[in-house]
């Protein structure tokens, strides 16, 4: 860390994960008009993405991940930075990031900037992104579909609805002779819900953390938090029309910590049935299936999509409004990863 | 482990004139110094567990020949060039003072030929030799506090190279220089019955070009290296009381002598200048048990050049922690990710992302993957603990780890090997120094503990050879 910052500051530098809100709001004036000064215009990108992300939680982020964002002298990763923190810290950030889409020269910005108006879900994102879409490089393309389906989706609205996966591109259920891991479902333990409705509180896609249940998932050496969306239960429900319909957050074996992983959305198909697919924030579906509506909960099925890693997989259950009455998780064998391109020494 | 991959240490602007010159002065300090095309001396640093940036030395001294260093204790260090005037320029550093102005210190009657060769056998004695136009060998010596006059060594060999010396002891000296026959020759002073006559340790299958380099890295070994007639890095060594057979290393290809040091009785830093005129670096060190790493460039268009070499030194630092516990980095391989096919993880914001990474790619052999992003938003690094070598685990854990370039190189080696850590099986502890201390903020700290590397040492993906 540069000889020139205060102790305090350098410390927090140092930190390997986000440090807590509260250790930068006790900072000395001068120490953390040093850190702003470092997250408003240091000119080593590394130095200055470390400085924002400690303003995660305070006051100050959201002038200063707006800055970071309209840098266009900075470093991709800088914007990048700022997208991800605003669309995180300040709810009616999607003003900037709409205005700043259009003309970021960088696709990994550009891919931040959709998965934040995702994130925050504002109506008016959906006419801009629809605008964006036949413009919108091809790299991009999928994933300002999947985002204005998340924000029509969030917001219950028809017409947005994300096409079906192709019967081939469904993967089998595990079968034998293949070895198959069973995943194990339980009511999540004491404190879970509130420790994952407060780690994944900025990525929650509009589901009201602290009345939807929670159910804890086992798989291997993972465990998920299934959160299922308390609004598709209430009267009136939203099943009726496309909807969030949970949010499944993985847990960091480092730290214990939660982060959504996958997002579930559903529409109807049919007087009684559903399409439910689960995908990744970031666009590519993992499963796919379909569902039964009931008076007491949905009866469901689901499969992997194919794709490099996926795993065959068989996922049944029911929900109802407090949870999961039924659940089982069976994989099996996995498809090959795609392999990176080696470097010619 | 022995040898590492080249790493690649970068050079002045437009590249190096010449071969470098290393040192270290203490088992945490080394010092390269080359001649820039600007006939400047230029100066890169070790310390703090990290590589710092060239800095040109501001005096006005045009150099003519390539430096050469030694050091007379951990708190000294001189380098000597030839100057303009085609004399023999010496200057030193010390801890209380800094680096002095240089100091004429003359030529043999003559002149002489090429760059100086230097070594300190103890604390009380320098000995610089050069090359003479007469191609003699000629030392100018330092003892009693005083450089004492230039000396020719009437021995009859007539050499064909500069002379490169090296110690094997506070009472030994040795010189090497290449003869009018293509071969290596080598002499040596014990302290009682003086100097040796020259014996002959002929030359690497195919010759060599240029000259000698040599270092001791304790009393029992010596190794010399040339650059062969292939380009290639040759290497003859002493141990066991006898010299070894020429041996070829495998891979890189060189321009020039080499430069030598050594930060301990069981590590070796060979310095050299590459096709590129950059200077690479590669060292040694017993082979122990390692982790061969697989370097995955993930977004590998957006990198610039100083991505890369913070990557790789990353990975240098690693294994810097890790040696501490008898265990190392082994073989690394690289490869890239393209920024289209990375897409939105070429920049990671969460766990999920990073497990997204590693369900989605992984290098076809058993070594461990280690995703590199240029910056990484709520964390420097995430990993599985203890995690699989069936990297066709997908979907129930992380199948290698992924790192970024947060912070400065100091942040970036420690976030390489406290994830790789966390891979080994290792979680935080409280011990606020420890790599992967302070529960988790260990970032920049260095300290490992004997048990972390037993640990390490046990998981399935680790070499014992």
């Amino acid at each position: 860390m540069s000889s020139e910052l205060s102790p305090p500051v350098a410390q927090i530098l140092r930190g390997e994960h986000t440090p807590d809100p509260a250790s930068v709001a006790q900072l000395p004036p001068d120490d953390s008009a040093q850190l702003a000064a470092i997250a408003r215009g240091e000119s080593r990108a590394a130095l200055r993405v470390k400085a924002l992300s400690c303003f995660t939680g305070t006051a100050e982020g959201g002038e200063l991940f707006r800055a970071a964002l309209e840098d266009r002298d900075a470093d991709d990763t800088v914007r990048a930075a700022g997208a991800i923190l605003l669309s995180r810290t300040d709810g009616t950030a999607e003003t900037d990031l709409l205005a700043a889409l259009p003309d970021e020269p960088s696709a990994v910005v550009r891919h931040k900037i959709v998965a934040g108006l995702a994130r925050i879900g504002a109506e008016q994102a959906v006419p801009a992104l629809t605008d964006m879409l036949d413009d919108a490089p091809a790299d991009l393309r999928d994933h300002v579909a999947f985002a204005r389906s998340v924000v029509a989706y969030r917001l219950g609205r028809t017409g947005f609805e994300l096409p079906g996966v192709r019967p081939e591109d469904v993967l089998p259920a595990p079968a034998p002779p293949q070895p198959a891991e069973v995943g194990q479902a339980d009511p999540a333990p004491a404190g879970t819900a509130s420790k994952v409705a407060a780690d994944v509180a900025s990525d929650n896609y509009g589901l009201p953390l602290d009345s939807s249940p929670v159910t804890t998932v086992r798989c291997g050496a993972r465990t998920y938090a299934v959160i299922v969306n308390a609004d598709v239960f209430a009267p009136y429900s939203r099943l009726e029309r496309p909807a969030v319909a949970g949010l499944v957050a993985s847990r960091a074996p480092v730290d214990g910590s939660y982060h959504t992983s996958m997002i579930v959305l559903c529409h109807p198909d049919g007087a009684s049935g559903l399409h439910i697919a689960v995908y990744h924030p970031s666009g590519p579906a993992r499963y796919v299936g379909s569902g039964t509506r009931s008076e007491t909960g949905i009866e469901f099925e689901l499969a992997a999509v194919r794709g490099p890693g996926a795993v065959e997989t068989t996922i049944t259950g029911v929900c109802g409004r407090d949870g999961f009455t039924e659940f089982a998780f069976t994989t099996g064998r996995a498809l090959p990863a795609k392999a990176p391109t080696p470097v010619e020494e | 482990m022995g040898w590492s991959a080249w790493i690649p240490m970068s050079a002045p602007s437009g590249g190096i004139v010449g071969h470098p010159a290393s040192v270290a002065r203490s088992d945490g300090i080394t010092n390269i110094y080359v001649r820039g095309t600007d006939n400047a001396l230029w100066q890169r640093a070790y310390f703090g567990v990290q590589w710092h940036g060239w800095g040109r030395h501001g005096d006005s001294m045009q150099l003519t020949s390539s430096p050469a260093v030694a050091s007379m204790g951990i708190d000294h260090e001189h380098v000597f060039v030839r100057g303009a005037d085609g004399h023999l320029h010496q200057k030193f550093w010390k801890a209380a003072s800094g680096w002095s102005p240089y100091f004429d210190l003359g030529a043999p009657p003559g002149g002489f030929k090429g760059s100086p060769a230097t070594v300190s056998r103890n604390s009380q004695v320098a000995n610089v030799y050069v090359r003479g136009n007469d191609d003699a060998l000629w030392q100018l010596p330092w003892f009693n506090s005083i450089w004492h006059p230039w000396a020719r060594h009437n021995d009859g060999m007539v050499l064909a190279s500069d002379p490169t010396a090296g110690s094997m002891g506070p009472n030994h000296e040795h010189v090497f220089v290449r003869g009018t026959d293509g071969n290596v020759h080598h002499k040596f002073w014990q302290a009682g019955p003086g100097w040796s006559g020259y014996f002959n340790l002929g030359a690497p299958s195919g010759g060599f070009r240029g000259g000698p380099s040599t270092i001791s890295r304790n009393p029992q070994v010596a190794n010399v290296y040339v650059r062969g007639n292939d380009d290639g890095l040759w290497q003859l060594a002493w141990y066991d009381n006898s010299w070894h057979p020429w041996g070829r290393h495998a891979d890189g290809a060189i321009t020039a002598e080499v430069a030598l040091a050594s930060t301990s009785a069981q590590r070796e830093q060979v310095f050299a200048r590459g096709l590129d005129t950059n200077v690479w670096q590669r060292w040694w060190v017993p082979r122990i048990p390692t982790i061969d790493v697989n370097l995955i460039s993930v977004g590998r268009d957006n990198f610039t050049a100083a991505n890369i070499e913070q990557m790789l030194n990353s990975l240098t630092a690693t294994g810097q922690i890790y040696c501490q516990a008898d265990f190392n980095v082994g073989t690394v391989r690289r490869y890239v990710i393209s920024a289209a096919d990375a897409g939105a993880l070429e920049i990671i914001d969460s766990a999920a992302e990073a497990e997204q990474l590693t369900d989605g790619w992984t290098v076809p052999n058993a070594a461990l993957d280690v995703f590199v992003v240029r910056s990484m938003n709520g964390a420097d690094g995430w990993s599985a603990v203890g995690g699989p070598c069936d990297k066709n685990a997908g979907g129930s854990v992380m199948t290698g780890t992924v790192v970024s370039l947060n912070g400065d190189l100091g942040n970036s080696g420690n976030t390489f090997a406290h994830e790789i850590g966390h891979y080994l099986g290792l979680d935080h502890i409280a011990d606020a120094d420890n790599f992967i201390g302070n529960n988790g903020s260990s970032n920049s700290n260095t300290r490992i503990l004997a048990w972390q590397g037993d640990l390490m040492k046990k998981h399935c993906m680790v070499v014992h050879i």
